[in-house]
């Protein structure tokens, strides 16, 4: 036993010894290359009011690597995005600010955004709005139509009720995402309508139009209890009291097709609520009303043009 | 034993493993890998801005070029990229967006912000086919395989298609490219070429509209070669080199005096066209008046000489050379108007040019004006030419409202000219004025002045003197001749005799 150590202690002397010969010196150029354009008036105005406030990198300049690749998408148009950038800053980023704390939308809002200039065709004629990849990135489609929707011209909707169908639903929507992931909701709103979740028949017959009375605020909220707390969150905040109350009564009755339904779809709808606003403001220290109040607010300052979507002066901090 | 073995195996891994060590590890560059894909965008840009007037893109969308190719021009800044292209109605557009130079598979530019020129061909919408939700399959992400060393050539490959597309230094705008271009195009008259390589004969048909050239060798049972091009400013350029006989070509130059194709690989490589006697009408007119003095007409327009001409009268004579033709009348002596015709042929087609003698004191007196006016309806107006020496008073019976026009003789053309707008009498309570229409287009002159349409004297097969009427405005022939009012406002009345013929009495 002895005669192996003494062999094993020269070689293992040997060994180490030869792994340093290779004389790799670090060189003081790093090897990793950034700025693949010149910074232009917009980039710098980014620069501020998103990376440095936020670390939240907003890109509005098309890179393959952040698209879907299973679909054909084109850039944004600048002008559209500097408006875009304008909005989620105002609408979403200084709400949550107000409502929550600076400290609050620094932890846990999105860090990355991608707008692309139109939808992501399916090749069965419906489209993708905006999607969002593990509560990190959020991407914005149809950014070119921008304009029309905020004219009133697009899809039928008012300029409030377009902006939020198309772009800033998507960002409450994931935002709450990510707030879930972040600290779980009472299992308690997975047992108001716990066997009504119907995964990928959502958009189907008779789910797609039913939604109201089976106890959900969209079509898409039967999806999961996820999908359903996302939603209800995103839907309530968007909108008014009125509108609300007008979503509620048409869910006032219960579902024909599923003898089991004992409530309305109003009641389930408010209990739901319940839960949502008792988790946000207990988890969060965040009143959804107040949140609401605050985006109607925003909304309707942006609205009536107080807002300057353009602006491109960089206020520098230093 | 055992244990020596084991003992000498564990001396012997110190070796093994120093093998790897002896080796001398110089890096093959002397810089990283990413600083030099770093210089070689840094390099790239400042190629891509060093272009005064920009670049030219023979830009294929689709996999499989099914649109064939068109052109785009670029100029690059420091930040931006503004484009132009032929596929813009107004030549004269451009439009500026972003682009950024990345490493991502190899040196890639991406036109990064959306540009409605640039994105036309890879927005998608919703529905299928051209244009649906794969859009046309274009790029706007390359990666770039080539710099020529001269630096006037960019060889780009679409990141989706992967399609391999050439960029060449402009020295002109990037509109006035466009626009030489669109007048190159416009020009080109024929679609048929021949060429003959190395003894051998090849038929060329250039489909302008599909943006595709198909050559075939007749009678030997080969296959056509066929394969998409773009125009350039001055000729064309093929997707992809094609060999025909032995020579590989893609690049041709226009050769307008011989009008033909010259590869710019191998100059023995020439499609000449084919001509049409359409050319030879849209040079000189497909109606020639004269007085009836002998008269010598000449006109300049390239490739004269590629047609053949023959008279139908003994008293018309044709001479082509080079540029020039000349057409020489004899004096009519014959007391009254005549006319013959010139016949010319090329490519296996014929056309007409009608050759007339007439003085204008044989057209005045009565004509009858058939037409169709604006509900259809062929009418049949009586009217009169009368004149005071200085103009001619075309007087037209529209119904029970004579209406008078007033025309000027151009004696070298040989036809009255008729002045735009001009009051013409009343109907009604209603000033009239005269108006010019093209029927098919739906648009007309109105109460515009500064247009002017032309009655052309010719004999007709029954010796009658019949006067036609021509002219242009914008784009479009006239070819009704109108009265118009306005009733109120924006509320117009119009009536007009479509294709009218003047027979005179």
């Amino acid at each position: 036993m002895k005669k192996y150590i003494y062999y094993i202690i020269p070689m293992m002397l040997l060994s180490l010894t030869l792994t340093s010969c290779s004389e790799d010196g670090l060189s003081s150029t790093s090897v990793i290359t950034t700025d693949s354009y010149t910074k232009n008036e917009f980039d710098k105005w980014l620069e501020e009011n998103y990376r440095k406030p936020y670390n939240i990198d907003f890109k509005y300049r098309y890179e393959e690597i952040e698209s879907d690749l299973n679909y054909y998408t084109v850039p944004a148009q600048l002008e559209g995005s500097i408006k875009m950038a304008h909005l989620v800053k105002y609408l979403c980023i200084e709400t949550y600010n107000e409502v929550a704390g600076i400290e609050f939308t620094r932890s846990y809002f999105p860090k990355m955004f991608f707008l692309s200039g139109v939808w992501e065709y399916e090749n069965n004629g419906s489209i993708v709005l905006g999607t969002a990849e593990g509560g990190k990135k959020i991407i914005l489609h149809g950014i070119n139509f921008l304009d029309n929707v905020l004219a009133g011209s697009y899809g039928g909707y008012t300029p409030t009720e377009g902006l939020n169908h198309y772009f800033l639903k998507t960002i409450h929507h994931e935002f709450t995402h990510i707030l879930n992931q972040t600290r779980d909701y009472p299992t308690s709103f997975r047992q108001v309508t716990p066997s009504s979740y119907v995964s990928d028949s959502q958009f189907s017959e008779p789910y797609r139009s039913a939604y109201l009375k089976r106890g959900f605020v969209t079509a898409y909220a039967q999806t999961n209890s996820n999908e359903d707390f996302a939603e209800m969150v995103s839907m309530y905040v968007t909108h008014d009291a009125d509108w609300w109350e007008n979503l509620l009564k048409s869910a006032e009755t219960t579902w024909s097709e599923d003898p089991d339904q004992a409530e309305t779809g109003r009641v389930l709808i408010e209990q739901k609520l319940d839960i949502v606003r008792e988790y946000m403001f207990s988890t969060w220290n965040i009143d959804i009303d107040q949140l609401r109040s605050t985006i109607l607010r925003r909304q309707s300052n942006v609205m009536a043009g107080h807002v300057d979507l353009m602006d491109l002066t960089v206020n520098s901090q230093n | 034993m055992k244990n020596k073995i084991l003992a000498y195996l564990l001396l012997m891994m110190p070796a093994l493993l120093a093998t790897s060590c002896l080796k001398d590890q110089d890096n093959l560059f002397e810089k990283s890998a990413s600083l030099r894909v770093s210089e070689y965008l840094s390099n790239t840009k400042r190629v891509l801005t060093s272009s005064e007037h920009g670049w030219a893109l023979d830009f294929f969308p689709d996999r499989k070029q099914s649109y064939g190719g068109y052109s785009y021009t670029l100029k690059f800044t420091d930040q931006t990229v503004e484009v132009c292209s032929e596929i813009s109605n107004d030549l004269t557009y451009t439009e500026t967006s972003t682009y950024s130079l990345d490493n991502e598979d190899g040196p890639v530019i991406a036109f990064d912000t959306y540009n409605n020129i640039f994105h036309f061909f890879s927005t998608p919408s919703s529905g299928s086919g051209a244009g649906g939700y794969e859009a046309y399959d274009g790029d706007f992400i390359f990666i770039i395989m080539d710099i020529s060393d001269d630096e006037n050539t960019i060889t780009l490959k679409g990141v989706r298609s992967g399609n391999i597309l050439y960029m060449h230094r402009i020295s002109e705008s990037i509109v006035d490219y466009q626009l030489r271009l669109n007048n190159f195009v416009n020009n080109l008259v024929f679609d048929l070429a021949t060429a003959e390589i190395d003894g051998q004969k090849y038929v060329v048909n250039i489909l302008a509209d599909d943006r595709m050239i198909v050559i075939g060798k007749p009678g030997s049972g080969e296959e056509d070669i066929e394969v998409p091009f773009c125009f350039d400013s001055d000729g064309i350029s093929l997707y992809k080199p094609v060999t025909i006989g032995e020579k590989e070509v893609r690049v041709f130059k226009y050769d307008e005096p011989n009008g033909a194709f010259v590869s710019q690989e191998d100059n023995s490589v020439v499609f000449y066209g084919q001509l049409s006697p359409s050319i030879v009408i849209n040079n000189i007119g497909d109606k020639i008046t004269s007085g009836n003095a002998a008269a010598e007409l000449k006109y300049t327009f390239n490739l004269a000489d590629r047609f053949t001409y023959t008279p139908t009268a003994d008293w018309i004579n044709v001479k082509a050379e080079g540029n020039s033709l000349t057409i020489s009348l004899a004096a009519n002596t014959t007391g009254t108007p005549r006319s013959g015709a010139i016949e010319v042929a090329g490519n296996g087609e014929k056309a007409m040019i009608s050759v007339t003698q007439i003085e204008v004191a044989d057209l005045l007196g009565n004509y009858t004006v058939n037409g169709l006016d604006s509900d259809n309806q062929a009418v049949a107006d009586p009217a009169t030419i009368t004149t005071n020496g200085a103009f001619y008073t075309l007087t037209i019976h529209y119904g029970s409202y004579p209406q008078t026009v007033k025309m000027l003789w151009n004696a070298d053309e040989g036809r009255f000219e008729i002045p735009s707008a001009q009051a013409t009498g009343t109907i009604g309570q209603y000033s009239i004025w005269l108006t010019f229409l093209n029927a098919a287009s739906g648009t007309w002159t109105a109460a515009n002045t500064g247009y002017t349409a032309y009655l052309v004297p010719t004999i007709a097969s029954d010796g009658k003197v019949n006067l036609l009427l021509g002219g242009s405005y914008g784009t479009y022939n006239i070819d009704c001749l109108g009265f118009g009012t306005t009733l109120s406002g924006t509320d117009y009345f119009y009536d007009y005799y479509a294709d009218p013929v003047f027979i005179k009495k």
